[in-house]
């Protein structure tokens, strides 16, 4: 099996996603940290010439080079043959989650990501339009989420565990970082989160070290109100 | 196999690959077409059966839902084990056409979608934040694609077509509506463009056949000169 390179920072979910799914299957690889809260990826020269976005995460499988989250969680499965709940064989399975995976980035991602972006890292108002829609796009996502994909089933592609899953969870668990949870009061996505982080754990722990540490030590802020936040005034 | 049913609008650029992939490959298939313009999408209760997004493309076989373009785009090439170069069984080749397909969401999908919606439907004026995003996001795309994807490739992965063009190609066909060519001033798209089109005829002016009209009759507007995305300076 030739050698595995991973270009990528546990500060971001797309990268803790593939760093989970390597380390849960005992997958040997080597892995190069880019720091994106210093700006390290703009001036990366290997990472440039991987990937022309200049994003992480990358990863380099000998001469093959990919980028794009889902695509890695995806091509790890099969080129390492891993266990078949991780991307299924059988179609009708698989296919729920490549549906899940495209409808993902403008919906759930869209919205937890711009808000992050936006009130977290560039501290952006909380009455900033760009957050108000991405709160507005979460909201309808998770809806979404919560009251079909996951309404009969344990996890997004059915009673198992899969990639989709995980990338799912790493995404909807950034705010960690400042303290918030922002699925509270959607059941089944509650329901949902609590039996992903059960199935990957000790690993789940490991990969979130540093977000454990910057929810600890307050470094991105603290203050930042939950999804569905209902101020409380004194009459 | 049982009855193949497929809720589209062809003004719909995801509609148009999926439509595209079934017509070049002879499957046949029952077309339910939902009327965006008119906003019968709100209201369809069929089609919110199968997508609760309430969104087409949108795929029903027996008991089987599924919808996202690039998954109902996937889940035919399988199922109906279509010649390989659509979505290669090779590891490699196959991850190259996954990478196109997700890259394309964040990034020639919002450029190109968000500037015509804003523009021509919305019509908002071109100083308006979405629209200025929307070009800057697709300005950026358009030099990955040119520059580097389809620098020494014919199709986006490779010599031969693949779902990743029928996705893309569909996508930059939706600013013809209103005489724009969004990819003008980039060679290799240009090319790229050409080479789709022919490899995809006559299937490729039928599904269009919406689009072609639109434009003849100048329904989202009578400019015969839009500006272009990349203005030659």
């Amino acid at each position: 099996m030739s050698e595995l390179k991973l270009f990528c920072d546990l500060v971001s979910q797309p990268c803790r996603a593939i760093v989970l799914l390597l380390e849960i299957n005992n997958i040997p690889h080597q892995r190069e940290v880019i720091s994106l809260l210093k700006g390290e990826h703009r001036k990366h020269e290997e990472l440039l010439a991987a990937n022309p976005n200049k994003m992480l995460p990358v990863i380099k499988d000998g001469t093959f080079v990919i980028y794009e989250s889902a695509t890695i969680l995806r091509y790890l499965c099969s080129s390492r043959d891993l266990p078949d709940h991780w991307y299924p064989k059988d179609l009708k399975k698989r296919v729920l989650v490549d549906q899940f995976f495209d409808w993902f980035p403008t919906n759930l991602r869209k919205g937890a990501s711009g808000w992050f972006l936006n009130e977290v890292l560039l501290k952006k108002p909380s009455t900033d339009p760009l957050i108000e829609q991405s709160k507005e796009t979460l909201r309808k996502a998770l809806t979404i989420f919560n009251d079909f994909t996951l309404r009969d089933s344990k996890f997004i592609a059915g009673e198992e565990i899969s990639v989709a899953d995980i990338q799912a969870v790493c995404e909807l668990t950034q705010h960690w970082a400042i303290g918030i949870n922002i699925y509270t009061g959607y059941a089944n996505v509650e329901r949902w989160i609590a039996d992903c982080t059960k199935e990957l754990q000790p690993h789940f722990n490991n990969v979130y070290v540093e977000i454990y540490k910057m929810r600890d030590l307050g470094v991105l802020g603290t203050g930042i109100q939950p999804l569905n936040y209902t101020p409380k005034f004194n009459n | 196999m049982s009855g193949l049913k497929i809720f589209v609008d062809l003004v719909s650029q995801p509609s148009r690959a999926v439509a595209l992939l079934l017509e070049v490959n002879n499957i046949p298939y029952n077309k339910v077409v939902v009327n965006l313009g008119k906003g019968e999408h709100l209201s369809h209760s069929e089609l919110k059966a199968v997508n609760p997004n309430t969104k087409v493309p949108a795929l029903q076989e027996g008991k089987f839902c599924l919808y996202e373009s690039g998954a109902i785009l996937r889940y035919i090439c399988s199922s109906r084990q279509l010649p390989d170069h659509w979505y290669p069984k090779d590891l490699e080749r196959r991850a190259l056409v996954d990478q196109y397909l997700d890259w394309h969401h964040s990034t020639i999908r919002i450029g190109c979608a968000h500037w015509f919606f804003a523009q021509h439907i919305a019509r908002q004026p071109p100083t308006h934040h979405v629209i200025v995003d929307s070009k800057a996001t697709l300005l950026k795309a358009f030099s990955i694609l040119n520059d580097y994807t389809l620098q020494d490739n014919k199709f986006l992965t490779g010599e031969m077509i693949s779902i990743a063009d029928i996705q893309a190609i569909c996508e930059l066909t939706q600013h013809w509506m209103v005489g724009r060519n969004v990819y003008s001033g980039y060679p290799n798209i240009e090319k790229w463009v050409a080479a789709c089109i022919k490899e995809l005829q006559p299937q490729f002016d039928q599904v269009h056949g919406i689009i072609y009209k639109i434009k003849s009759r100048g329904l989202f507007g009578t400019d015969t000169n839009p500006e272009p995305l990349k203005s030659k300076l």
